[in-house]
């Protein structure tokens, strides 16, 4: 097991159980320790005030509240969350929303490195 | 939106071939966005069962299979919008119960509680009718608030399935044109990813069994899937 991930605590939210399923096997892998699943951006905001994570990889296309719709939420929450947008596919007009809100933003691509990175990135732990 | 003098819809908008270019650009982009969630999950799960333990490897092959059943579903649905009729189940028809069937579907894809209100018996194809109330359901969660119902009762000689879910307000065009292939509404493109295909596959599969299906205006918003299915003989 590699000790990149270092301990650092995240919540995985996104509306497909599978992609959870992965993501929790490839981050706790990677050293993470997962605290929570959510499958929208309501359960999103309540389990992360709940467990306050260092990181959140946040689906954006959601049904109920969508990520977009989460990201100010967590922000009232703690303005200081770390977030990373994790999708299928981006287009520029959501590329540059995410540059604008400064949040890194990481193509599903089944590979978990590039997300592992963005996650230590936004917790302020070595990349 | 096109209408006529009344200010009532009047049917699709002819379009220009720059207009259809930029529709076949959309459903490339859309069919594309659909196919890379089950292809890059089995990426993962790929390397992932490569270092997985034992007691690990249970979980991602149940996953691996399930993705590559979705991946069937999306290549059949694709085949069935686009007309392709070898894509229709031949299986024979069966007489099933729709409360029963209904029950089973949802368990199994959905958390929450479905309400169902009545039951019927009709001729059917079993795995039709799961595929047409799978769309359904799908649809009635990803576009609508709980609680999703299902209501169902005699229409003259026929079955009258209807599923509906609280909702926003739909406009008669989004009414009229979601069941065709590759519509998305105005709300469905920000709600939720989609092929724009399930409601159209679930009508091929209704008349294939001699039903049909339409969308109306649930009152107080939201929308009513009203599937129509020949009572059991």
């Amino acid at each position: 097991m590699s000790a990149s991930g270092s301990g650092l605590r995240v919540l995985v939210v996104d509306d497909e159980p599978d992609v959870r399923l992965l993501l929790r096997f490839q981050l706790e892998q990677e050293g993470f320790e997962i605290v929570g699943e959510a499958a929208d951006g309501a359960e999103a905001v309540a389990l992360f005030e709940e467990h306050r994570p260092d990181a959140v990889v946040l689906d954006l296309l959601m049904p109920g509240v969508s990520g977009f719709e989460a990201i100010p939420m967590l922000r009232a929450v703690d303005p200081a969350v770390g977030i990373v947008a994790y999708t299928t596919v981006a287009g520029e007009i959501v590329r540059r929303e995410m540059a604008r809100q400064q949040i890194p933003l990481v193509l599903k691509t089944g590979r978990i490195e590039p997300l592992a990175r963005a996650l230590r990135q936004v917790a302020g732990a070595p990349t | 939106m096109t209408t006529n003098g009344a200010g009532e819809w009047a049917g699709p908008p002819s379009v220009t071939p720059d207009e259809l270019d930029v529709l076949y650009r959309r459903v490339i982009a859309v069919v594309g966005h659909e196919l890379r969630t089950p292809i890059t999950t089995l990426r993962g799960l790929a390397d992932a069962l490569e270092v997985a333990g034992e007691g690990d490897r249970p979980a991602l092959i149940e996953a691996v299979a399930r993705n590559a059943r979705r991946l069937e579903r999306l290549a059949d649905d694709l085949l069935l919008a686009a007309g392709v009729l070898t894509a229709l189940p031949g299986d024979a028809l069966d007489v099933v119960s729709l409360a029963a069937t209904a029950g089973r579907v949802w368990d199994g894809e959905h958390d929450g509680e479905l309400e169902i209100q009545g039951d019927a018996e009709v001729l059917c194809r079993p795995a039709s009718l799961e595929r047409i109330l799978r769309n359904l359901f799908a649809n009635a969660v990803a576009y609508g608030e709980p609680p999703v119902r299902l209501a169902i009762g005699p229409s003259g000689a026929t079955v009258r399935a209807e599923v509906s879910s609280p909702g926003p307000p739909v406009s008669e065009q989004d009414l009229q044109l979601a069941c065709e292939p590759f519509y998305r509404g105005e709300h469905a493109v920000t709600r939720a990813a989609g092929l724009g295909v399930g409601l159209a596959v679930a009508r091929a599969l209704a008349r294939h069994d001699g039903g049909d299906l339409r969308l109306e205006a649930r009152p107080g918003g939201g929308v009513v899937a009203c599937l129509e299915l020949r009572g059991a003989p």
